[in-house]
């Protein structure tokens, strides 16, 4: 009975449409023939959801190491400062920044007659030495990946190492400082005292970071559209235009598979860090 | 849980389960009665301005048209006017009558006869004379001077109050003035632009966009409002609103849950009260987009009289412009575009519709609008409910509209209707959206009445079946001097008359093109049918050439002016060209009235044939608006015009697509309403009302042969055109042999061009930038290629 009024709520808005989803991608959509697995072979041979497939696990291969290593790294340095909370305010900036200005920003920076083209270019006429620079068109060739990862990076950075800080705050500080005692150095503290005691939080950041992979989609859209260069089509690209398209018994299939996948890995890092 | 806790749960879920069941009401019996209108003949002569006079007679002035007195039998007084064609007046903006008959208005002189004022307008200050004329028709120039009053700033409004009094409304605040000695007292500020000022016993309303004032001329003091007329004004004010005051006694008919607030009739609110001589409290009605309205002043309630949907109020093409209430409680609406109705109180027809045909559009559609008037008028039982997509007052994407409608597909609330422009109509049928038309358009195909080379372009590949219909079509057309273009054929051919009308003319623009987007609306249409091969893959070479032609001419139209030349030019089209917004059909309109004007000549120009009428838009039959500027110019004997071919042969471009859909709730009121929008009082009675569109040219033949026949038109509000039996340009009707042509043109359309595909949107993002450099036109179409290899797999 306790439990009753959150799990009603989570049934109402979240199992029940989920499991009508499930039971859509059984069916046809309009006109309501049952079809078996016939909308998972269909997203299966889809050649556009392999190619989004690959960019997003690319993107997550990516994004998620880099961002949780720069964040980790960045959190231990300021760990011990004292100006650690006026930085971590600074840092959190980006994500409080409207996407259409977040979007602007990119823009202005990696337009082919934006400001890192120009920098390149001004370099490049000043020093003889090194080879003509032309105007790269970066979300156009195979550097938008580059571009969309470092964008991330430069969003969620700030929050993660909040986050990384929240579980160093929590590590006993008598364990390390008894460790430094004992002749200790940096590398064997972090490798025996503070990495264990993280792996709850290695949990969590890991989760939040798979799950800002795909929330990311947002400034991608803004900033190329729904057929962006081939390297920064994602599934939510795909999602999106079977949406328009009205692909839904697709939709559904794809839901539910995506669904999985991200089941599966969650309960895979829970038991890696268990 | 207890014994008793699960007999309670059990009677709670019963008890949800009835009322979400309706369990307990019986079938609902519809009440008989409601408002219903009709149109009202006006007398000859453009009107866009009504007194109503408390005797029901009423002042009807316009532009062109003199002070006309329509009293309540009917009777029509024409005063005469004749004293302005030699009173420097070029046109007349705002006019305000009085009871007795004395006007006032203003107007905008021919200000080659006055420098300083010419002067001023050319600085964009465009400020209006005023002339006052008494009931007599003595008459004098009107010059508001005085206290509060800054020389120079317009009047928009004027208004007599039942005492003669003269008020005047500005841009933001109302005035009083004295007729005889132009003397002008400030009354009050108005945060924005009053639209409708009356009198009721001693006060003044006057209403903005975003409240109701309430002045006491004998007091001279404002009052304080009401908030709940305010709010309705807020929300309500947008398409226009007109008001008129009234006593109680009217014998007005009310909606059934027609009020908009909480409260009761006679609750007393925070507005002024108002009451006549007999003591009955004055009454406030409000006729605007979504209905027409009553307000007891002083009360709090705001009652509905008539829904805006299911009479003439709802139809967004057109504005309110004056209200008259008689006391039998009819009411008669003067609309912009010189049309008038009546509206009475019917009791034959059920309070509100029991049935509700849906139909939807991406886009507002005028055409499709008056459909379902004309629709609900023959079938009073049925509500035509038109929705919209993007209303252009929510700023909702094209891709946000989809979806919402996608939803509604999905959720199993489908409309009857769908106008299909700007939609994929594959995809929509290949999913079942859409009904198969084969039967319902057999008919007509097989008695000739329909261009079937028209109506098959829309067979669908794949299943090979018609699943929507255009109702309309436009024909590609140039239009120029005779050398460049006689005998063109394609696009190649186009490139190389610009290349000789560069030479001859050095200097200044060719085609009009302000941006590289609006040379790739111009050609696009005629060139994308081609670059689909037969196995629906994208044909890059054809997309290559077609690049390497635009791009050639784009550099050959600029070459005529420097990069500022072009930037100042962009500059002064700002204000009314918005080219991301545009598509082809607003800028034919545009570059004839705005990009000429701004540059100065022309010489060639692409665009479709949008009308197969003289004088109404930037290209059609028989040149005649070409001439009118070009006449002056004495280039009229070397303009002419002909079909022309980009990369595609034969191109229409199919407009108001109309589809049924499969889910229709009402299927036989869908089928009905597309016979009626096929038929040829549809199609005829639209050119005949808005002869000023440019919807195009209707697929049926022997409507378009009527439209054709002059004789049939009243032009009543042709753009400049004074005499509609050709005085100014009697030689530019369409000649036989001219309809003839454009009859062939019909014929042979048969490649059918619909805006909005995913290759025309991705083709044109990518084309700007091979335009503007920033790809050449070899890459501009391998991203294409990439992009729709893609939206192929997907």
């Amino acid at each position: 009975m306790f439990l009753l009024p959150g799990f009603s709520g989570v049934m109402i808005f979240y199992l029940l449409p989920f499991f009508e989803v499930a039971r859509r991608s059984f069916y046809q959509s309009g006109n309501g023939v049952f079809t078996g697995t016939d909308n998972y072979r269909a997203v299966f041979e889809n050649g556009a959801f392999l190619l989004a497939v690959r960019n997003t696990l690319l993107y997550m291969a990516a994004g998620v190491p880099l961002l949780m290593g720069i964040s980790l790294f960045l959190s231990l340095l300021l760990r011990n400062l004292v100006l650690r909370r006026k930085l971590v305010s600074a840092m959190l900036l980006p994500m409080a920044v409207p996407a259409a200005v977040m979007v602007l920003t990119l823009q202005i920076l990696i337009d082919r007659q934006g400001v890192i083209n120009g920098v390149l270019t001004h370099v490049s006429e000043k020093i003889t030495a090194l080879p003509d620079f032309s105007a790269i068109d970066y979300l156009n060739t195979e550097w938008a990946l580059v571009v969309v990862v470092c964008s991330f990076l430069w969003k969620n950075t700030g929050y993660m190492v909040i986050l990384w800080l929240a579980g160093l705050a929590a590590l006993p500080k008598e364990v390390e400082e008894a460790a430094q005692v004992d002749g200790a150095n940096r590398w064997q503290s972090w490798r025996y005292i503070i990495r264990p005691g993280l792996s709850g939080s290695f949990f969590t950041i890991g989760m939040l970071s798979v799950l800002q992979i795909f929330k990311s989609y947002r400034e991608v859209w803004m900033v190329a559209g729904s057929y962006p260069q081939a390297h920064i089509y994602f599934l939510q690209h795909l999602l999106q235009n079977w949406y328009l398209k009205l692909e839904f018994d697709r939709m559904a299939a794809l839901t539910v598979i995506l669904s999985l996948v991200l089941l599966v890995v969650c309960l895979s890092l829970q038991k890696r860090t268990d | 849980m207890s014994g008793r806790g699960r007999v309670l749960f059990f009677i709670l879920i019963c008890v949800m389960f009835a009322a979400l069941s309706g369990c307990g009401g019986g079938e609902e019996e519809i009440p008989m009665g409601r408002y219903a209108d009709r149109e009202v003949k006006l007398p000859p002569g453009v009107f866009d301005y009504m007194h109503p006079c408390p005797d029901g007679s009423y002042y009807l002035y316009g532009l062109d048209a003199n002070l006309t007195c329509v009293d309540a039998q009917g009777e029509i007084e024409e005063k005469d006017r004749s004293w302005e064609k030699n009173a420097n007046i070029r046109d007349k903006h705002v006019v305000g009558v009085s009871d007795d008959g004395a006007c006032v208005f203003g107007y905008a002189p021919n200000f080659w006869n006055d420098e300083e004022l010419e002067e001023l307008w050319i600085k964009g200050d465009t400020r209006y004379l005023y002339y006052y004329v008494d009931a007599k028709g003595e008459r004098h120039a009107l010059e508001p001077h005085g206290e509060g009053y800054r020389k120079g700033t317009n009047l928009h409004i004027f208004a007599f109050s039942p005492e003669g009094g003269l008020y005047a409304a500005s841009e933001n605040g109302m005035y009083r003035i004295d007729a005889e000695s132009g003397v002008t007292e400030s009354l009050f500020a108005t945060s924005g632009q009053v639209k409708s000022v009356v009198f009721a016993d001693g006060l003044l309303l006057a209403a903005d966009s975003e409240k109701v004032y309430f002045y006491d001329m004998a007091r001279e003091e404002l009052l304080g409002g009401s908030t709940v007329l305010d709010e309705f004004i807020a929300s309500h004010a947008a398409g226009g609103i007109v008001m008129a005051v009234s006593d109680e006694e009217s014998n007005v008919k009310l909606m059934e849950d027609a009020a908009e607030s909480d409260g009761t009739d006679d609750a007393k609110g925070d507005s002024a009260d108002a009451a006549d001589e007999k003591g009955n409290a004055q009454v406030l009605y409000m006729a605007c987009r979504t209905g027409l309205y009553r307000f007891v002043l002083g009360g709090s309630v705001i009652e509905q009289i008539a829904d805006g949907q299911m009479t003439a109020l709802g139809d967004t093409q057109r504005t309110p412009l004056a209200l008259q209430v008689s006391g039998s409680g009819e009411f008669r609406i003067l609309f912009s575009g010189n049309f008038m109705v009546e509206m009475y109180y019917d009791e034959t027809l059920p309070a509100r519709p029991s049935r509700e045909l849906t139909v939807y559009s991406l886009e507002e559609n005028g055409w499709i609008r008056y459909a379902g008037q004309l629709f609900q008028k023959e079938h009073p039982d049925v509500l035509v409910r038109y929705e919209t997509g993007m209303d252009g007052d929510n700023a909702v994407s094209k891709e946000d509209a989809l979806k919402n409608l996608n939803t509604r597909l999905l959720a199993g609330e489908a409309p009857d209707v769908i106008v299909m422009d700007h939609m994929d109509i594959e995809r929509y049928a290949g999913k079942g959206v859409l009904r198969e038309l084969d039967g319902i358009l057999q008919p007509y195909l097989d008695d000739g009445i329909l261009y079937r080379n028209i109506v098959e372009g829309m067979r669908m590949t794949d299943k090979e079946k018609i699943y929507s219909v255009p109702m309309m079509v436009y024909l590609p057309l140039w239009l120029g001097e005779a050398m460049y273009l006689e005998g063109e054929q394609s696009l190649e051919d186009v490139v190389a008359g610009m290349e000789l009308a560069r030479q001859k003319h050095p200097e200044g623009a060719i085609l009009y093109t302000l941006y590289p987007k609006d040379i790739l609306l111009q050609t696009m249409p005629v060139c994308l049918p081609a670059w689909t091969k037969e196995n629906g893959s994208l044909d890059v070479e054809k997309l290559t050439a077609y690049y390497q032609a635009v791009s050639r001419m784009w550099e050959i139209d600029s070459a005529g002016f420097d990069a500022a030349g072009r930037e100042a030019w962009q500059k002064n089209n700002m204000e009314w060209y918005a080219p991301t917004d545009m598509d082809m059909a607003d800028i034919g309109f545009n570059y004839q009235y705005g990009a000429q004007q701004n540059f100065g000549e022309t010489w060639l120009q692409l665009g479709f044939l949008m009308t197969p009428q003289v004088g109404m838009t930037g290209i059609h039959v028989s040149k005649a608006n070409m001439a009118a500027d070009w006449q002056q110019k004495e280039l009229d004997d070397v303009v002419t015009y002909g079909a022309y071919a980009g990369q595609a042969d034969n191109v229409y471009w199919a407009r108001s697509i109309v589809g049924l859909c499969e889910q229709a709730k009402e299927p036989a009121l869908a089928e009905e309403y597309m016979h009626l929008l096929l038929s040829d009082q549809m199609m005829r009675k639209w050119w005949l009302d808005k002869p000023r569109n440019h919807s195009g040219l209707t697929i049926r033949k022997d409507s378009l042969g009527d439209i054709l026949d002059i004789d049939n038109i009243e032009f009543g509000q042709t753009m400049g055109f004074r005499d509609p039996t050709g005085v100014n340009y009697p030689d530019f009707w369409p000649t036989e042999e001219e309809k003839q042509w454009l009859y062939q043109m019909m014929e042979d359309a048969d490649c059918c061009y619909r805006p909005g595909t995913m290759l025309e949107e991705c083709a044109m993002e990518t084309g700007v930038r091979v335009l503007e450099g920033e790809l050449a036109p070899e890459e501009g179409a391998k991203e294409v290629e990439r992009k729709m290899a893609i939206a192929m797999e997907e």
